[in-house]
């Protein structure tokens, strides 16, 4: 199946005791590992520094073989789940190709990739014109965010506290405050085909549905790469989109400490797809 | 997909609402939740984790609408809430 090669994350135990947090994720026949580290202490230790440090790392250590068509552009084009991706790939995937057939075999989820249901992107919450037209009346508050203000000095002013109790399933209030959202530029220079046959900039894609989603209550800006170290701590969240591992992952790990230091700090980090092909 | 109800983040919400497994999350230490599985293979397609002071979300499904299988807009609120401490 894809992916079906599962390895531990290869931290030692110092490090796991240290409060790694480990993620393999597996696709197309690839896969990647990213992690957030959450001690203080890892520099005591150059071989726990090595793992924690990263936000990302370890990527592919064990990823097969880069085929020939990996790397061609058609192959990128056009948001990919489930069996769309496997379809596009497999074909040209030569020696992956029985670990898309054997995936293909054994159950997945790919196989409802088909069924979409479209009432489900209703939005019950906070989504009437009453809701959106307090939030564009209520006083901002996002000058707090948008003068660089690190988060996590404006996190309490947001934070809920208490644990979950179920009360607050079926309603999302509007915030206290306007939020301020970073997408990272990534992927750069790279366009989906939309079904009228034109095309869109992945990244003004995700950035579009970030304001779709939040606009009502929050700033979405971009983030170019260069600009990473020195902005993420002005966002109450940084949106990492799909397809940034695979067209600037050598771009964008090096700034590994900073999203590490952005989310320890208070800052929310939402990361798509941390794959890379 | 089959959901961890019991968590801000996905409450409310059903199986479509959430990620796609399109990429499988198969291996995660003890710090990331898994609020989000394929009903067949049991893979994860979301995780949240508290780290540190803030919070952090892995999510296997694309982001954009016009993905087979697209995460619903009620879904993608309520984890931006969540990851913005807006939700406990």
């Amino acid at each position: 199946m894809v992916g079906a090669e599962v390895k531990p994350s290869g931290l030692g135990p110092a490090a796991l005791l240290g409060g790694l947090a480990v993620a393999a994720v597996s696709g197309c026949g690839a896969r990647t590992e990213l992690e957030l580290a959450v001690r203080d202490d890892h520099d005591a230790d150059a071989s726990v520094v090595r793992d924690a440090a990263p936000l990302f790392d370890r990527h592919h250590r064990d990823r097969e073989p880069d085929a020939a068509g990996d790397a061609g552009v058609v192959d990128r084009m056009g948001p990919v789940d489930g069996d769309s991706r496997d379809e596009v790939k497999a074909p040209e995937d030569g020696a992956k190709d029985a670990t898309f057939d054997a995936g293909r075999d054994s159950p997945s989820e790919a196989r409802d990739a088909s069924i979409i249901d479209v009432a489900r992107d209703s939005f019950p919450e906070a989504r009437s014109d009453a809701a959106i037209d307090v939030a564009r009346d209520s006083p901002p508050e996002a000058p707090d965010a948008s003068d660089g203000a690190n988060v996590e000095d404006t996190a309490t002013e947001t934070a809920v506290d208490g644990s979950f109790d179920g009360s607050t399933c079926d309603m999302l209030g509007q915030p206290a405050r306007r939020f301020k959202i970073g997408v990272v530029e990534s992927p750069a220079g790279v366009s989906y085909v939309l079904p009228d046959g034109g095309t869109i900039e992945a990244i003004a894609d995700c950035s579009n549905r970030m304001t779709s989603v939040f606009g009502s209550y929050a700033d979405v800006e971009r983030i170019p790469l260069s600009a990473i170290d020195d902005r993420l701590p002005r966002y109450d969240l940084v949106v990492l989109c799909s397809d940034w591992a695979e067209y600037d992952w050598t771009s964008i790990s090096p700034h590994a400490p900073a999203f590490t230091g952005y989310v320890t700090g208070g800052g929310g980090l939402l990361m798509y797809q941390p794959i890379r092909r | 997909m089959s959901i961890v109800a019991e968590h801000p983040v996905t409450c409310g919400l059903t199986g479509s609402d959430v990620p796609y497994a399109a990429d499988r999350i198969t291996a995660f230490s003890p710090e990331w939740v898994a609020l989000a599985r394929g009903d067949q293979s049991g893979d994860a397609s979301l995780l949240v984790a508290e780290v540190g002071a803030g919070r952090a979300a892995v999510d296997a499904s694309h982001n954009s609408k016009l993905a087979l299988r697209p995460e619903s807009d009620r879904f993608l609120e309520r984890l931006g809430r969540w990851l913005m401490r807006s939700l406990p």
